[in-house]
């Protein structure tokens, strides 16, 4: 063929010219031809290589020319499809229909991730390719060719699905752990966990119980059912009868049980036994395990029979562990709050408990006979109650911190302050005081002071509480009963001497009578004789008064009295004295006096005393008037001695009645403490009046016997 | 002559048995006065003779005037007792009542204190025994025995 193109040109031109343009030619025309084998070969290399499937087609879909990769992609050799109509070998009406669709309009098509079953290939399943039909246009614009390139993008699609398919998982499982947290109880938390499962894993029953073992049962704390033969509710229990034994220890162990139609299981539990009548088949049962502990099941059941897709075993076992959990917070949540509830109610029952309390101690505080008072560090004090203004007969603003030691006399203030000052330096345990505390009016009273200290956390004193017990009266009951024993004792003693004196006096006495008898009457010597006597006789008295002191009196020797006529006896006996001091005497009787029932001797004694009391107290004349009357309730006689004397000094009115006070100087103190001895052993009283430079009147009242007994 | 009364003193104070004595002898001539030291002595002169009136310290050594008097009642129940002590005869109230012994004086005693209390109990004695004729006459004889006393006093 070269040749032959040489021979015309050389015909035609001038021959060296000639050669030369074919020669220019040929080289031309050679390198086109190499650079056409160049590009041949590049995009042979190109679509043998490439993992696209690539087909080149006629208008007719006849297959001109196709790569490897496509071939293989059939399942057949290139020369077994060149030549081929693409739709005789692999019918598809729908893609034909976009073939043609391609081929009229010029436009070329595109899809991704088109599925496709490959015909010969039905074990690969669902294959999906990304593929594009390209019109080649001739020079008059019309379709000639199709180019046909299709990628395999199942990996990717599949690796995309699954993706997308965990993120969903993901996004559900979160959706379910926003809610468990959500959820306060148990019951709560395991709704929420069932609530988007069926739409999730396309199950038609979902079911969280808890094992009861002490009752051999589980307990339902939420179902979820899609189909309503399904009974299983809420609040259901049903026993661990059947295999249950068996599905425990795996359930302890950790594993779930499978169940691929739950009407095979031969051994049916009653839960089971209901499931099935409910047409539900797969069944799932996850152990709810908290720290190695089961504490439960959640149960997941499908309509269908066949096992359970492993992406579903993994997401019931994700779900159980995140639900054992929160089911155990749950049961904590619920603990602390039935704790914390109770809490409250304690802390309100003890703040009430407290009130109560409080109001108690107040009104101990209030009411409490004892004087109390709070003291700070100073001995102030800050805090009184009632019966220690009343002691003390000071109101709150002469109270009120003032030093404790203050309210005391003058004597018993300095002791008072360094006790209390060394017990807050010490920090000690408190002391007892006898003191005696200065009323407003100067009084004395004594009272028994108790303080302890109120400490702080670190012990520290911050407080003291002064406890004070008025005890005046004990005091004086005391110093009675010391005067009471002195006197006995006095008592004792005289009876003793009264042996020893009255038997030698005895003898003198009568000696002094007998000698008395013999002697001549008119003689000077029986004057004397009876002198001595009489002074005896004296002695002999005095001795009988003591001997006579605090003796009881002897209700034998009392006997029916009428008090004028002792009064007159009296008067009489102690005439010559009134008389002396041109003293008048006026009795007055008012009413009927009534006869007493008492030791006429003794009572004489008091009157006798009384009478010569108030002589010794007119000196220079006056008035005695003594007055008779009765009382009713009690029933009894009071008789009255008023004088016009001098009167009693406040201070000796004080101890009157007090033994071995006297004024007088030969007296000895006993004459008004053995009256009222003598009254009071007759269950009658005796009280004074007095004014200085006015008089004294002393009336003594005695009972009279009962009516019955008078007439 | 037979004495016409029979006195007992008993006294453990020597003196005090003498003065008492003494005092009563100027009663009547015919008034016979024992004494004796404490309650045996007098026990057993009890024994021996029946006395009018029997004048006893309450305080005795051993056997006490009290117990003295309820065995010499029971013995001779128509002696009279007087008690004599130095210790305050209220004391004695229950158990004079007891022992029927109505006069108790307190030492010291003046004689004509002792002579009354004599009479008055002799007087009471004769009442208690004779009845009421015998009384009269017992008067009678006392007012001679106040005479007589007044004259041995006198």
């Amino acid at each position: 063929m070269e040749m032959k193109i040489e021979d015309n040109i050389t015909t035609a031109l001038p021959r060296q010219q000639l050669l030369a343009e074919v020669q220019k030619a040929w080289s031309r025309a050679q390198d086109l031809a190499r650079q056409v084998a160049k590009e041949r070969d590049a995009l042979e290399a190109i679509m043998e290589n490439t993992q696209t499937h690539i087909a080149y087609l006629d208008a007719d879909f006849n297959f001109l020319r196709v790569n490897t990769a496509y071939a293989r992609g059939c399942g057949k050799t290139k020369a077994e499809l060149i030549g081929k109509n693409h739709f005789d070998l692999f019918p598809n009406p729908d893609n034909a229909a976009l073939f043609r669709q391609v081929r009229d309009t010029g436009e070329p098509i595109a899809f991704e991730a088109k599925p496709f079953v490959l015909p010969e290939h039905p074990e690969l399943g669902v294959t999906y390719w990304n593929w594009t039909l390209a019109p080649v246009l001739n020079e008059a614009g019309e379709v000639r060719r199709l180019v046909l390139s299709l990628l395999d993008v199942t990996d990717l699609q599949r690796a995309q699905h699954s993706l997308q398919e965990y993120a969903d998982r993901l996004r559900t499982l979160h959706r379910i752990d926003q809610a468990i947290l959500a959820a306060e109880s148990r019951e709560a938390t395991a709704d929420a966990a069932l609530a988007y499962l069926p739409t999730m894993i396309g199950c038609i029953h979902a079911l969280v119980s808890l094992f009861d073992f002490s009752a051999n049962e589980l307990f339902i704390l939420a179902a979820n059912n899609t189909d309503a033969n399904i009974a299983t509710a809420s609040g259901c229990r049903a026993p661990l009868d059947g295999d249950w034994t068996t599905q425990l220890d795996r359930l302890r162990a950790g594993h779930a049980i499978l169940i691929e139609d739950v009407a095979d299981v031969a051994d049916q539990d009653s839960l089971l036994a209901e499931l099935k009548d409910a047409r539900v088949r797969a069944l799932i049962r996850q152990p709810l395990r908290y720290r190695g502990e089961l504490i439960g099941m959640l149960e997941l059941g499908w309509a269908d029979s066949g096992p359970v897709a492993p992406k579903l075993t993994a997401l019931a076992r994700e779900l159980a562990d995140q639900l054992a959990i929160a089911l155990q917070q749950a049961r904590l949540h619920e603990e602390i709050q039935v704790h914390a509830e109770r809490l409250e109610r304690r802390v309100a029952w003890r703040t009430a408990a407290l009130r109560i309390s409080e109001a108690r101690f107040r009104a101990i505080f209030e009411d409490a006979p004892m004087g109390i008072a709070l003291l700070n560090q100073k001995g102030q004090i800050i805090q009184n109650n009632p019966a220690l203004r009343s002691i003390l007969a000071r109101d709150e603003t002469t109270i009120h911190e003032q030093a404790l030691a203050t309210l005391m006399v003058e004597a018993d203030a300095a002791a008072e302050r360094e006790r209390y000052r060394a017990l807050m330096q010490t920090n000690g345990e408190g002391y007892q005081a006898e003191v005696r505390f200065r009323r407003p009016d100067d009084q004395a009273i004594w009272c028994t002071v108790t303080l302890s200290l109120v400490r702080d956390i670190q012990r520290r004193p911050r407080l003291a509480i002064a406890m004070i017990e008025d005890i005046t009266e004990k005091h004086e009951a005391l110093t009675a009963m010391v005067q009471t024993e002195k006197l006995a004792l006095t008592g004792q003693l005289a009876t003793s001497l009264a042996h020893e004196i009255n038997n030698p006096l005895q003898t003198v006495i009568g000696c002094l009578g007998l000698a008395n008898e013999e002697l001549d009457a008119d003689t000077g010597v029986s004057a004397y004789l009876t002198m001595a006597s009489e002074e005896l006789q004296r002695a002999a008295g005095i001795v009988g008064r003591l001997r006579d002191l605090n003796r009881p009196s002897d209700p034998e020797e009392r006997e029916r009295t009428n008090l004028r006529e002792l009064i007159d006896r009296v008067l009489a006996i102690s005439e010559k004295q009134m008389r002396d001091r041109s003293i008048d005497v006026e009795i007055l009787t008012e009413g009927t006096v009534p006869q007493v029932q008492v030791v006429p001797d003794r009572i004489q004694q008091v009157f006798l005393n009384l009478i010569l009391n108030a002589v010794d107290a007119m000196a220079r004349g006056g008035e005695l008037t003594i007055t008779l009357s009765s009382t009713e309730q009690p029933r009894g006689c009071q008789i009255g001695f008023r004088d016009t004397g001098i009167g009693i000094p406040p201070d000796i009115q004080k101890n009157l009645f007090s033994p071995f006070h006297t004024t007088k100087p030969d007296g000895l103190g006993l004459g008004l403490y053995i009256s009222q001895s003598i009254i009071n052993d007759h269950d009658g009283q005796i009280e004074m009046q007095s004014r200085p430079g006015e008089g004294t009147t002393f009336t003594v009242w005695l009972p009279s016997p009962d009516a019955d007994r008078s007439t | 002559m037979a004495a016409e009364r029979r006195l007992l003193v008993v006294d453990d104070d020597k003196n005090v048995r003498f003065v008492l004595s003494q005092a009563l002898r100027a009663l009547s001539t015919h008034y016979e006065i024992l004494s004796a030291s404490d309650a045996h002595e007098a026990l057993n002169l009890l024994e021996q003779q029946a006395f009018d009136l029997v004048i006893t310290d309450i305080n005795l050594p051993g056997i006490n005037g009290v117990d003295l008097t309820e065995k010499l009642l029971t013995e001779s129940p128509n002696t009279a007792v007087i008690w004599i002590t130095a210790y305050g005869c209220h004391r004695m109230a229950r158990k004079r009542a007891y022992t029927r012994v109505f006069i108790c004086l307190e030492k010291p005693i003046s004689i004509d204190e002792i002579r009354e209390a004599a009479l008055k109990a002799l007087r009471e004695r004769d009442r208690t025994v004779f009845g009421r004729t015998r009384h009269e006459r017992s008067n009678i004889s006392h007012v001679s025995i106040q005479r007589q006393a007044r004259l041995a006093k006198g």
